[in-house]
């Protein structure tokens, strides 16, 4: 800004030397196209603060310079006042003009990297739903032409629901992720509790949580915060799927909500491998894998991705450590003193930046 | 089994969704009607009187919103529906409209035959008109005459809008309840937006009622769209 300010002044002092140097051959008005010329360029470059400013500073130059007495400051006279007004006009309206087109162009960048980001994720997730399918278009055939053994049998409707279940997993995923886009104009949200998202994420994982310790610990004074409540589920649920697939049978989980003055956290911790030290930022990534996927049904790669895309869009953040003593801890953080709406556009745009 | 005779109307379009929703059903004794219309269903619902209906809401014709509501004018039979994830807003409307519950898309069975069986059980409770002067669920006992209520044998004391608001609840046990149908019952019409007076109660009755507060065995939240008393089993 300051810099836009400074090339305003030099665009005056530049036309004023000009002027004064000129002033025997050059007429008056072409000083004053000399300066909205300069108002224009510093209004595309700068904005309309300097572009006012190059105006205000011109039509005072043109007073010490044109007004007569020449060379010293005057109240002008009617026509010379005239001058000085169409002076500021011209460059604020040439600024606004300016400022709207580059407004225009910004927000079509930003579409078009959101599309870009967006497209994306979800190419890589539709890609993700044939394997599942796949599993059970065969499955499911076999099945239907009888020709199984009754051992065969129960295994192949295993593949089934699990597959079955799989898909819904990918698809859930798929439709956050459009829910995201969908209200992309930043929508009002309204206060929720961050021990009910837990607990209904665990609920919902009941089945597969079975055999495991889980501590749940969100003290009774934490605060309610302004948060969409399904996409905030989803984050926990993926997070929750994560640790079921890295870390081994039976090892414990720890799921603790908690707020500082200005945060609201989530946290999940493992006691499994943790992640290869230096990854830690890398497994937000699009399409990261872990080295020891238990079952080689990793999934997407996707759930972190999109735990960050949500958590951006809330202006929240989450990243990864690696536990001493063995493990891993994600936090995920939503801001406590926030207006209250999600601007979910934002999130997979400011990926880019991360 | 639990009600051999009733009578489940079942309102989808979807073959292979119906067939399942038909073969679980008669496995446990009830006896199936359909409708593959929004249209045919509020006929059925009102011409061939059914115990109960389960309500697709993503109807070729109507939208399931306008079905219960059309449903509403004229009977009273319990409707639960079937839903996806992700249809938050339809589904307040829905109950908001006079449906009685809704049931996650996709389901497992269990989860299917407990909402029976609960939505049953109030269809019953309604016509005998019964409002006891007691209610347990679980180890939870309200009785209303003597506005006392006990967890787990010993008694509890509670502030009169967490009683008010308990009492909303158990009455509709084992039933999804909007916020906005809470906020009403409890704190009045002109309260119906102020949903961070229902997460503050809901807590404070978590912390005086449940074992763990923060894994709660009975008044469990439905995100995006409300709580629901669960009936133990």
């Amino acid at each position: 800004m300051l810099r836009g300010y400074g090339a305003a002044l030099a665009v005056d002092a530049v036309s004023t030397l000009l002027a004064v140097v000129g002033e025997p051959v050059l007429h008056a008005t072409s000083f004053v196209m000399l300066l909205t010329l300069g108002a224009l360029v510093i209004a595309s470059r700068f904005g309309i603060g300097a572009a006012l400013l190059t105006a205000v500073g011109g039509a005072i130059s043109f007073d010490f310079v044109f007004v007569p007495p020449a060379m010293a400051f005057a109240l002008p006279n009617l026509r010379d006042g005239f001058t000085l007004f169409v002076i500021v006009a011209v460059a604020a309206a040439a600024s606004v003009v300016v400022e709207k087109l580059r407004r225009q162009a910004r927000r079509a960048r930003r579409a078009a990297e959101f599309e870009g980001r967006r497209n994306a994720i979800l190419s890589a997730l539709s890609h993700d739903l044939r394997t599942p399918l796949s599993a059970l278009v065969g499955a499911g055939t076999a099945l239907e032409e009888d020709v199984l053994e009754p051992g065969e049998r129960r295994a192949f409707s295993r593949v089934v629901a699990e597959e079955a279940r799989r898909l819904n997993r990918l698809v859930q995923n798929l439709l956050e992720l459009t829910r995201l886009e969908s209200s992309g104009t930043g929508r009002k949200v309204q206060l929720q509790a961050i021990d009910e998202v837990i607990a209904s994420a665990l609920s919902r994982l009941k089945r597969p949580l079975e055999g495991r310790t889980v501590r749940t610990d969100v003290p009774e004074e934490t605060p309610l915060a302004p948060f969409d409540p399904l996409l905030i589920e989803q984050v926990v649920l993926n997070l929750l799927e994560n640790v079921l697939r890295h870390t081994p049978a039976g090892t414990p989980i720890e799921v603790t909500g908690r707020a500082t003055a200005d945060e609201l956290f989530v946290e999940i911790a493992d006691r499994g491998p943790g992640v290869p030290s230096g990854d830690e930022e890398r497994v937000f990534e699009k399409l990261y894998r872990g080295v020891a996927d238990r079952r080689g049904d990793a999934g997407t790669g996707l759930g972190l991705t999109i735990c960050r895309a949500i958590m951006t869009a809330h202006d929240g953040r989450i990243w990864l450590e690696n536990r001493p003593g063995g493990g891993a801890l994600v936090r995920a953080a939503l801001p406590l003193r926030r207006n209250p709406s999600v601007d979910l556009r934002r999130s997979l745009r400011d990926q880019e930046d991360t | 089994m639990n009600e051999p005779s009733a009578v489940v109307l079942i309102v989808e379009d979807e073959p292979h969704a119906r067939a399942v929703l038909q073969v679980t059903l008669k496995q446990q004794g009830y006896v199936c009607l359909h409708a593959a219309t929004g249209a045919e269903g509020v006929s059925a619902a009102i011409e061939r009187e059914p115990d109960l209906v389960l309500l697709d809401l993503g109807l070729p014709d109507i939208d399931g919103v306008e079905v219960t509501r059309r449903v509403r004018e004229r009977s009273a039979v319990p409707i639960i529906v079937v839903s996806a994830r992700g249809q938050e807003e339809h589904k307040i409307e829905v109950l908001d409209e006079g449906a009685d519950d809704y049931v996650m898309k996709p389901f497992v069975a269990g989860e299917l035959l407990a909402r029976v069986r609960v939505a049953l059980r109030h269809n019953r409770a309604a016509e005998s008109a019964s409002d006891a002067g007691t209610v347990q669920v679980g180890d939870l006992v309200v009785d209303f005459d003597l506005r006392r209520v006990t967890a787990g044998g010993s008694e509890v004391h509670l502030t009169p809008t967490e009683y008010r608001l308990l009492a909303v609840m158990i009455r509709s046990s084992g039933r999804v309840l909007s916020n906005r149908q809470i906020l009403r019952q409890v704190w009045g019409p002109r309260y119906d937006e102020q949903l961070g007076y229902l997460r503050v109660y809901m807590k404070k009755l978590r912390y005086k009622l449940e074992p763990d507060p923060t894994r709660p065995r009975y008044l469990v939240n439905e995100p995006g769209v409300g709580y629901r008393l669960r009936m133990p089993g």
